[in-house]
């Protein structure tokens, strides 16, 4: 049996080999890792159910109020905020809590309530503490408060925003697009001049929709942004021009169509089709084959919408015989030409497979 | 007191409108999914409904049908974030009384639910 007594650690240390006094070196580390890992996995879980649990009491408590705020006539509201303020924004989580809240409301509501949100996020000095946000350097918590901002219709200074319509995120680039588009009275894309970075496609489908939902002012003439040096910013301009019916700004849209960008040539031709303009597919047509594969499609689709069969026999003449893509846009184009021959096909077709040939 | 019954799913919405009918002196009753609800209307007679569209388990739309075979007399006003005039359209063919689309206003809300209750 082991003699704890008698054991000396100094000595037992001195007559091991090296090479023992390494493993137990080795084993003692990874010992001390392992549970300094545990405790941390411990205590992390342990902190997030502790911050869940506030979270969800402040969310229970913040139910209550704000539907006492909005629907109880007999809730003393200027009381009731000052206690509220007092008692249950203390700590940041609280804070971020009530801010989440309240965004949500408003999000579901509409009408007088959602204006009474409003007002209570002013009184509870949430404007504050998102300013605060703002500058806090953080992308995710930067645009948490820009999205807080716009939400609630809170106008700042204009250059507290526009520092971050170039941010390096996109998330913040496009929660700044928003707040401008939301709270513009008129010349809601006016942050467009002030921008130098592209125009991701999600941020131009944000745009458009803020742009019909939100915004209440006149539409902006478009073509003020066909000279822009990014050619994200054209190419949605000249998207938005046929979108918004600018007919006015056809004669802008022409030079596009010699435009060595394939993008933007693309995008031209398709708002004028849009747009109907008649005169299209005769500066089209001629000098087709001197396109790329992109823009013959396109200039195939123009076809399909604004010319006549004599036309589209024109832009096949200019088809390659191996070019397959095209030839069989061609000829489904042409079946729309020819209901007769779509007709005269699909006999075939049944016959064939009648007589299973 | 007027039984009303809310099929939501959204905690919000539910909190939101449950405060609001029952300070309107309503007795509400809440089913947070189609199958609560289908439950609940076998047992319980309502004398209106307030339904979402998008429902876990069974749709909104298959439980205005079974609604309307069952007790076709009950009101049932629509609540949903769709704007698609289709589904706007589609809803009143199945024979619902009021279409209201969220975000919402409360206060329209309960003034389109007593407009419905005295009516019937």
């Amino acid at each position: 049996m082991f003699n704890f007594e008698n054991f000396n650690f100094y000595l037992f240390l001195d007559s091991t080999p090296w090479i023992m006094k390494l493993n137990i070196f080795i084993a003692l580390f990874f010992i001390s890792l392992a549970l300094i890992f545990f405790i941390s996995i411990i205590w992390i879980r342990i902190f997030k159910i502790y911050r869940n649990e506030k979270k969800r009491k402040q969310q229970g408590l913040l139910i209550d109020f704000l539907n006492s705020y909005l629907f109880d006539e007999d809730f003393n509201k200027e009381l009731e905020i000052k206690n509220f303020k007092e008692n249950h924004l203390k700590t940041p989580l609280e804070i971020k809590v009530t801010i989440k809240e309240i965004l949500h409301f408003h999000e579901n509501l509409k009408g007088e309530s959602a204006r009474d949100l409003e007002v209570l996020f002013r009184n509870l000095g949430l404007v504050e503490f998102t300013l605060m946000d703002l500058d806090d350097g953080r992308w995710f918590t930067t645009a948490r408060a820009i999205n807080a901002l716009s939400e609630l219709s809170i106008e700042v200074p204009n250059d507290r925003i526009e520092a971050y319509l170039n941010e390096s995120r996109n998330e913040v680039r496009q929660q700044s697009q928003l707040y401008f588009l939301k709270l513009a009275k008129e010349q809601p894309l006016k942050f467009l001049d002030k921008t130098v970075r592209p125009l991701t496609t999600w941020q131009q489908i944000y745009i458009e929709n803020a742009l019909k939902n939100f915004y209440k002012g006149p539409a902006p003439d478009f073509s003020q942004w066909l000279d822009h040096e990014l050619t994200s910013v054209v190419e949605f301009s000249i998207r938005m021009i046929a979108r918004y019916n600018q007919f006015e700004n056809i004669p802008k849209l022409i030079p596009f169509l010699k435009s060595k960008n394939d993008t933007l040539k693309c995008e031209a031709i398709n708002s004028l089709t849009n747009l109907e303009d008649t005169g299209l597919l005769e500066l089209l047509i001629p000098d087709f084959s001197e396109n790329s594969r992109i823009i013959k499609l396109q200039i195939l689709e123009a076809v399909k919408q604004l010319g006549s069969y004599e036309d589209l026999k024109r832009v096949g003449a200019q088809l390659a015989p191996i070019d397959w893509e095209l030839r069989i846009k061609y000829h489904n184009i042409e079946q729309g030409f020819l209901p007769e021959k779509k007709e005269l096909i699909y006999s075939q077709f049944m016959l064939e497979k009648r007589f299973e040939i | 007191m007027k039984k009303i019954l809310v099929i939501e799913d959204n905690a919000m919405v539910i909190k939101s409108l449950e405060f609001k009918l029952k300070k309107d002196g309503n007795d509400v009753t809440i089913a947070h999914d189609g199958r609560e609800a289908m439950k609940l209307l076998k047992d319980n007679k309502y004398d209106l409904i307030l339904t979402d569209l998008m429902l876990p388990f069974v749709t909104g739309n298959e439980l205005i049908s079974y609604i309307k075979k069952n007790t076709p007399d009950t009101p049932i006003i629509v609540l949903s974030t769709s704007t698609q005039e289709n589904i706007i359209m589609d809803a009143f063919n199945m024979g619902v009384d009021d279409f209201i689309t969220k975000p919402f206003s409360p206060n329209e809300l309960s003034l389109r639910v007593k407009r419905l209750l005295i009516k019937n």
